[in-house]
């Protein structure tokens, strides 16, 4: 268990994931719009 | 250099590139507003654009070397002074010079002093080998969730505020860096590395001499072209299939989501297996995920699939390669040979932007540039193999 930690760890980073989900459902379009592409490298 | 809890050290290095990746993904955004009220059009601020990518991976090797010789707690804080300056300048110039001097140069240097390859040196130093993958993983991590979390943020302020607030917040944000310097302080002492004293002109000719030093080259070559071509054009490629425009979007933020958890997971893979063959089987991944996507019919859900695929493979190659030149030369100029090294991304990331283009242009399609990403990930996955991933051997003095 205690070797498998490090990989399950992510997990902890799941509740933020949804909060950015949500973020970018409700701005994605802008964003995409909006030329966010030509600067994303 | 004065030890410090390494945990101190991975936290304020990851939080360090959170602020600034994230806010550097947001440069985009600003595009239709500071056009139009610039009166400079779509070319004058893409330029501005260009400039900061070229100026952040030309100043890379550079202010690499600084790190090296003056630690990264300096180099971080100057360059957030720097990165700063150039995010308020150019909330307030009104002309294309100024944008560029601001919004490209200024904002290139603070880049290169504030993000993977100076604060991986300062994280090297304070973690033994056997952890580095794991510790250059969360770090990528980190300025793998800016990306996620402050590109949206950035778009909420524009909208709200109108871009000359929304670049002194951002701007802000930044600022913090200047704090979290302090937790990667410390300066370098060549004592603290095992074996002999080494001069950064013998670093570099030892690295120039070494064949596996350019196979990393190449390989991160194809790394910097992929993400590029992928996030410059994919969402165009899904809109003139008719996916239209929100799939697109949803694609780059699954692209973001994933991307966080891939860096973690092969950076900590790095630990456990020989980090040249996990980047070979990441770059032949990238491949297979590219054919199958073309291979199958293009729905939406194929899309998106790809995406999550792609961001799984994104920016797992940050510590892998970075803990690779690590483990080949030691940490005591890493800043300066990763630094080399990420120049080779930027350059493959300007064809892999630029060329797609070019020939979408020429040809109607993106078919060279897709058919390209697969012989690259194929050449990437074969140059990693045969990597000497062991320390070099130096002569010790008599």
């Amino acid at each position: 268990m205690k070797k498998a930690l490090p990989w399950l760890a992510p997990l902890a980073l799941v509740p933020v994931a949804l909060i950015g989900l949500e973020a970018w459902r409700a701005q994605a379009t802008w964003i995409w719009l909006s030329g966010f592409v030509a600067a994303c490298f | 250099m004065t030890m410090r809890r390494p945990w101190i050290v991975i936290a304020c290095a990851a939080f360090i590139v959170t602020l600034a990746m994230g806010v550097r993904q947001a440069f985009g955004l600003f595009l239709p507003q500071m056009s139009v009220s610039l009166g400079i059009g779509r070319e004058g601020f893409g330029l501005a654009m260009a400039l900061s990518n070229l100026v952040f991976g030309l100043a890379q090797p550079f202010i690499g070397a600084l790190a090296d010789r003056h630690g990264a707690g300096r180099v971080v804080f100057f360059g957030t002074l720097i990165y700063v300056a150039g995010l308020i300048g150019a909330s307030w110039i009104g002309s294309a010079i100024g944008l560029h001097f601001t919004f490209g140069f200024l904002t290139g240097v603070g880049l290169a002093a504030t993000t993977f390859v100076v604060v991986l040196g300062a994280v090297g130093r304070v973690v033994p080998p056997e952890r580095r993958g794991l510790a250059f993983g969360i770090v990528t991590a980190g300025g793998s969730l800016g990306q996620f979390l402050v590109v949206p943020a950035a778009q909420m302020l524009l909208s709200d505020l109108g871009y000359r607030l929304a670049l002194i917040a951002l701007s802000g944000l930044v600022a913090v860096c200047a704090v979290l310097a302090i937790g990667v302080a410390g300066k370098p002492d060549s004592a603290a590395e095992e074996g002999p004293r080494q001069s950064l002109k013998d670093a570099l000719s030892e690295a120039a001499g070494h064949p596996s030093y350019w196979l990393l080259n190449a390989g991160f070559f194809v790394c910097g072209f992929h993400i590029a071509f992928i996030a410059t054009h994919f969402p165009a490629y899904l809109d003139d299939k008719g996916l239209g425009l929100g799939i697109g979007a949803s694609a780059l933020a699954l692209v973001g989501l994933f991307n966080i958890f891939g860096s973690y997971l092969f950076g900590l893979s790095g630990d456990v297996w020989r980090k040249n063959y996990v980047l070979s089987g990441l770059y032949a991944a990238r491949g297979v995920v590219i054919a199958v996507f073309l291979l199958l019919p293009l729905t939406p859900f194929t899309a998106l699939a790809f995406a999550g695929a792609m961001g799984f493979l994104w920016l797992g190659t940050v510590p892998l390669t970075s803990g690779l030149v690590g483990q080949m030369f030691g940490v005591r100029y890493l800043s300066t040979l990763y630094g080399i090294v990420f120049l080779s991304h930027q350059v493959g990331s300007f064809f892999g932007a630029w060329a797609a283009g070019y020939f979408f242009d020429r040809s109607g399609t993106y078919d060279w540039a897709w058919g390209a990403s697969i012989l690259l990930a194929v050449f990437a996955a074969i140059v990693h193999l045969p990597i000497r991933d062991t320390a070099v051997a130096r002569p010790q003095p008599a």
